[in-house]
Formats: C-alpha cells, structure tokens, sequence
C-alpha cells in the first residue's frame, strides 16, 4: 500500500520539542535510501542498480547494503569504472524496458560521463518529441564531511540543474529519502537524486538537532519530485536551502531567534525544477529573502533563485543575501575550507544584514 | 585460447551459392544502390539551395549563414553524405530486424535507410519539419527512429555506450535481438569505445562493433591519430573476435557480418568488424577536400565497392541490366516523392517548442 500523504515534518519540526513525544520509527539516511530501493525491486523486476561497488560491498557509503545478499548479482550489478560506458548502457536499457538505478559513487566523478548525460540522457527525450523516454535514476554522493579536497567534495547542483531534461531532487532528511528515491524510480524521466555524505547517518550522528529525527513510516510511499517543503514556520525572513544546508539554516534559525528574528525554512527537495509557487508564497510572506547553497557560488542556483523572486516582483524590504561557496575550487586543509564553505554563522550574520535596522 | 587465434578461427556460418545468399547479395545492392541515389540526390539538392542562396545574395555564403535573415533555404544545418561507404550499413543490417538497434554517427543516411527507416520522414526531418522522424526537434545529428532502432549522434562514438544498453537488455529480458553500433576510424580514438569493448566483452553482451574506417577524420588522416594503425587491434585488445576487410570484398564482408550477427544472437558475445572503405565526398557538403595528395579522390572513386559489386553481379549473371537501371530508376522516385513529401510538410508550431520536456 502506497503511502502519497505529504510529510508533516515541518510542522513538528520546531525547538522545545517535548522530549517525552515518541519520535515513531527512526531510520538512518542510508538505511531509508534501502528501504526505497528494496521496495523499488520487489515491486519491478526490471529495476536494478549498476553502479562501482554498489553489489557486493554494499556502497562505498553502505547505501545498498545487504541488497546484494538478497536480490544477487543480477540486481546489484558491480560496474566497472567506466562510468560514460555504464551511464549510456543504462540509457539505452531504460528505452528497452528496464528501469535501471545508477550510482555515480561521487558526484565529482560526472565529468568523465558528461556527454552521456547531458548530450543524450538529458536531451533525447525532448528531441524525439517523447517518442523515446529514459526512465533513470542517478544517485550520487555529494558534500565534504572527511574533507577530502576538491574533487571528492562538490554538490554541483548548477552544474547539473543547468541542463534542460534533468529531474534533480536531494533530501534532507530519512523520510525524504525514502520516498523521493521511490518517486525517482517510478519517474519515466531522468532523475539525478543528490544524497549528502554528511547526511546518510541521520538521524543517529553526531550534532543530531530535533528536527532531523522525523518518522520514517516502514511501509511503502512517494514523494512528489517538484515540490519543496516549509520546515520552520517564520515571519521575519525566508532562508532557501536544500539537503545539507537546510540543516545549517535551522540552526542559523535557531540562533537568530536569539536575537529576535523569526526565520522560515524552506527546503527545495527538488533542485530542477523548482517550486517557486512555494519559495514565492513564503517570501511574499517575509519580504526578506537569504539563499544558501553548497555549491559554487557564480552563475549557479543561489543566483537563480534570487533572480526568480526578483522577476515575480515580489517587493524586498531589504536586498537579499546569499550564503554559498565562494568561487573558487574547494581547499584540501580545514581551515581554507571553513573560510570558503557556507557555516550557520555566516548565515546569521546574513540574517542579520537583511533584517537590520 | 588467443585473440589472435579467434580471429583465425572465424568460421563461415553462411554457404555462398545457396539462394538465401544469393537473395541476400541482391537485397544489399539494392539498398545501396538505394542509399546512393538518396544520398547523391541530398547532396546535389543541398548544392542548388546554396547556390541559389548565393546568387541571391551576391554571391556570399552569408545568405545562409546569417542566422537573422529572412531568405531562408529549406535544407538547415550542415550535410554530410556516406557516398561510397554504403556496402557495410548494407551488409551487416541485411541480418537485423526491426528490434535489432542501430547507432550511427554524423555520416549515417545510408544506416539509417538500411535500418529501414523511411526515406519521407528522413528528408522531412533534414527539413525541420512536423512529420519528421523526430518532428523537426533532432535533424539530422540527432535522427531517431524507434520503430526500427534506429539512431545517429553526431557526437563521436556517443551511441557506443547507448547500444550497450539496447544489448544489456535484450540479454537481460531474454529477446533475440542484438546492438550494433557504427564508427569511422576517427571516432575510434574515443574513449567511450574502449570502455564499450570492454564492458561488452566482460559481460558478454549480444554487440557488433563496426568501425568504418574511411581513413579520414574531417581532414586528419588515421595515420595521424591512430597508434596501431591497424584498427583491428581495438577488437583484439578486448579478447572480442575481430574481422578487418575491404568494401569491395562484398560477398565477404556479408558472410562476416551474417556471422558476427549469429555469434551475438546465439549468445556467444561481441564482434568487431573493421571495413576499410572511402569517402567519396567531403567530410560536410561544401568541404572541398583540398588537404587530400593529388589524385587521391580519384584512386579512391576507382575503389567505389558499389560500381565494382554491381558489375560483379550483372557479370555473373545473378541479376540484370534491367534490374539494374530499375533500382536507380526506383531509387530517383523514391527520392522525388521524399523531396515533395518533406517541401509540403508543415513546420512544428512554434508555441510547441516548450512542449515534452518531460515524460
């Protein structure tokens, strides 16, 4: 039985929770990512997952664990790294039946099968006028929790939502990540699905916040691969942000509210295309707007979010701030990488440029 | 056992002389006498809406390159023809059906209509039009026909690693169809096509790689580029048995292709075929092939397979002039009505174009 009801996480997700309330079944990131790839191949034989280590080691980040013990080599098919090889396979196979879920094991990795997907899984689609369509999804890890320089580190969402022909949807919390992957394998469209490395042992990690413990049902559900989710209430200001940084903003939130500032959270869920109706509705509410992202910081998505509120012409009581990378490729060591990566600090310190005064 | 030996060991699994092959030897002159007349056609309709572009222009290539003018000429984009290639598309599609996937490059009318793709909706796609394979949205570097698995990409060995999907699947489902995939020698230096031999070897996948090897990239010779110069080694890398013959070996080249084929469909895995062949035509229509020696364009028009095997059957009697002059004949028509099918066609809606994005 299939679950459609949209999450209520939002709505829970609110400092002081009681302590006593029973938190319901809790799941970590990688684990609930399982769950929707389990449910995926039970129900459809022609679902499998190709990927580099994805069979027999069960992910590099333990994503798929245990699913080769149960559906074998046939289902969880170890790749060679060939990745434009093992992309365009895929492609091809999505067009003959099967609905294949790949995993490129870091998102950094896409350069070496670009053409693949942006030249062809993205575009045939649309230029065969729908007589072919590419039921695919691609998961890949993104973020720099172990620090690992830059190229083992990148979200590259601009990259990836630049491209005309991509679903693009990154979860931010185990119940997202369940039923978005879900959504992802019913789609017929390509869908590129961005799990966060510093994400997947939520809600057990550690700098585990109330709001990352939501119920994450045992039974079967989808989400919608379009719509973003409101996950604090606020008055003052409207904070954008997706996967990772939604958590940054809450606690950017959390913190301002100390000095009086009410901020609402919106997480994006899906990056292409986005939910503007929603991100709109909110800052229309606010008039304040702060947009964090991951990514590099130029010509990328904190930059076209802002440019689609500004050209719905909602009124701004103060000019908005971005809090994203800056624009240069991600430093090895600690502290050039605090200097460059978007931190709850630095937006509280735009939360408070937009609410001066 | 070696790759070497493979190669020594490929056996003939179809007996010249009985009529099946005999059946077969016609149906491929016929469609390359086909391809021909449709590609030689293209090519002199796309001279004649330049020129006249030109001449309307005062003699300026701007008429069509100036992408704000008015005067338009039907034919869009850039042309590149497969004249004198057309005995391998001929030979080896003469053994795939309409579930057996194609992928060509830049250079694939004659694929394409040995596929089986209709010549009207071809044109009408060169054309940008509704009717169009595509309907008007992929023209001619992106052609698609899914009724017959068909399509090119005019992104170097791009199809490469699609056909491998379309040969996972038929493996995967239990279907008796198979992948081929089409190249020139350029394109062989991609980096796609090796990752493709190997993964197909590996997992003994039901593929035929064919590498037309035309000598040319654009105007690079293959000795420039290629480190083995024999592009039968790219087979032999991947242990995939590997046959390398000339066009003008058309009986050959057949029974090759036919056991490539039934080495994929049985399940016994990949198969390389390398073709040397020639470009007869410029690499794009209006290249006028000044960086080839002298008298090279000449020597290879001598070497043009489709005159030398249909005089080889006229001679053995397997068919006749008649026969003959009503292929051409045939083939001109078949153009002629493709012309007027793709003129008449209708442009796609303009309001259209933001349509089907997604599923």
């Amino acid at each position: 039985m299939k679950m459609t009801a949209e999450a209520q996480v939002g709505a829970d997700a609110r400092p002081g929770l009681d302590e006593e309330r029973d938190m319901g079944r809790q799941l970590i990131m990688a684990d609930a990512m399982k769950e929707a790839l389990e449910a995926s191949m039970l129900e459809d034989e022609n679902v499998f997952v190709l990927g580099e280590d994805i069979g027999r080691m069960g992910g590099v980040a333990g994503q798929t664990r245990g699913l080769y013990n149960k559906f074998g080599p046939e289902r969880l098919i170890d790749a060679p790294i060939s990745e434009a090889a093992f992309f365009g396979l895929a492609a091809g196979a999505a067009q003959s039946g099967l609905r294949p879920v790949i995993e490129l094991m870091r998102v950094d990795f896409i350069g070496v099968a670009m053409d693949q997907l942006y030249n062809y899984i993205a575009k045939i689609g649309y230029c065969t006028g729908g007589r072919r369509r590419i039921p695919l999804t691609l998961m890949t890890q993104v973020g720099n929790p172990l620090r690992q320089g830059a190229v083992h580190a990148q979200t590259l969402y601009g990259t990836f939502a630049h491209i005309p022909g991509l679903r693009l949807v990154a979860p931010s919390t185990s119940y997202d990540a369940k039923g978005l992957l879900r959504s992802a394998v019913l789609s017929d469209d390509p869908v590129v699905y961005f799990f966060h490395a510093s994400l997947l042992a939520l809600p057990a990690g550690p700098g585990i916040e109330e709001w990352t413990g939501a119920e994450v049902p045992e039974e079967d559900y989808t989400l919608p691969l379009d719509k973003a989710v409101t996950r604090r209430e606020g008055s003052d200001v409207t904070i954008v942000a997706a996967s990772l940084m939604v958590h940054e903003a809450l606690r950017a939130a959390k913190l301002a509210e100390q000095d009086g500032v009410s901020a609402e959270v919106v997480d994006l869920r899906s990056i292409a295309p986005l939910d503007m109706e929603h991100i709109l509705a909110s800052v229309e509410k606010t008039g304040r707007l702060v947009v964090v992202d991951e990514d590099y910081r130029e010509s990328g998505l904190s930059g076209e979010i802002v440019t689609r509120v500004v050209e719905a012409g909602v009124a701004l009581r103060t000019p908005p701030e971005r809090v994203t990378r800056a624009h240069v490729p991600i430093p090895y060591s600690a502290p050039l990488d605090d200097a460059v990566r978007p931190t709850p600090e630095k937006i509280l310190a735009a939360l408070r440029q937009v609410t001066r005064g | 056992m070696t790759a070497l030996n493979q190669v020594m060991r490929m056996e003939g699994t179809t007996i010249m002389g009985t009529q099946e092959f005999e059946d077969r030897r016609i149906a491929v002159l016929a469609q390359m006498i086909r391809s021909r007349v449709f590609e030689s056609r293209l090519g002199e309709e796309f001279a004649a809406q330049r020129e006249h572009a030109k001449q309307a222009h005062g003699g300026r290539n701007s008429a069509f390159e100036d992408y704000n003018s008015e005067f338009r000429i039907p034919i869009q984009g850039n042309i590149e023809l497969s004249l004198g290639q057309e005995a391998g598309p001929a030979a080896v599609c003469s053994w795939l059906n309409a579930d057996d996937y194609a992928s060509g490059t830049h250079r694939s009318h004659s694929l394409a209509l040995a596929k089986g793709v209709p010549e009207n909706e071809l044109l009408a796609e060169i054309y940008g039009k509704e009717t169009g394979l595509c309907g008007g949205r992929g023209g001619d570097f992106m052609l698609n026909d899914a009724r017959v698995n068909f399509e090119n990409s005019a992104i170097m060995a791009q199809l490469t690693g699609i056909a491998l999907g379309f040969a996972f699947a038929a493996k995967r489902t239990g279907r008796n169809s198979i992948a081929t995939s089409f190249i020139g020698d350029g394109a062989s230096n991609q980096g796609i096509v090796h990752e493709a031999m190997n993964l197909a070897a590996v997992w003994n996948l039901p593929m035929v790689f064919v590498i037309e090897d035309n000598n040319y990239a654009i105007s690079t010779e293959s000795s420039q580029t290629v480190a083995t110069g024999d592009l039968s080694r790219r087979g032999l890398a991947y242990d995939i048995p590997t046959v390398r013959l000339s066009d003008r070996e058309t009986d050959k080249l057949i029974r090759e292709a036919g056991n490539a084929v039934e080495r994929a469909r049985s399940g016994n895995g990949p198969s390389l075929i390398v073709i040397d062949t020639n470009r007869l035509s410029g690499a794009f229509e209006g290249d006028n092939q000044s960086y080839r020696p002298q008298g090279e364009l000449e020597a290879a028009a001598q070497q043009d397979a489709l005159p030398a095997y249909q005089a080889q059957l006229l001679a053995e009697g397997v068919v006749s002039q008649a026969w003959v002059d009503e292929q051409y004949e045939t083939a001109r028509s078949v153009f002629a009505e493709a012309l007027e099918f793709a003129e008449k066609s209708p442009f796609p809606r303009a309001d259209s174009a933001l349509e089907g994005l997604f599923a």
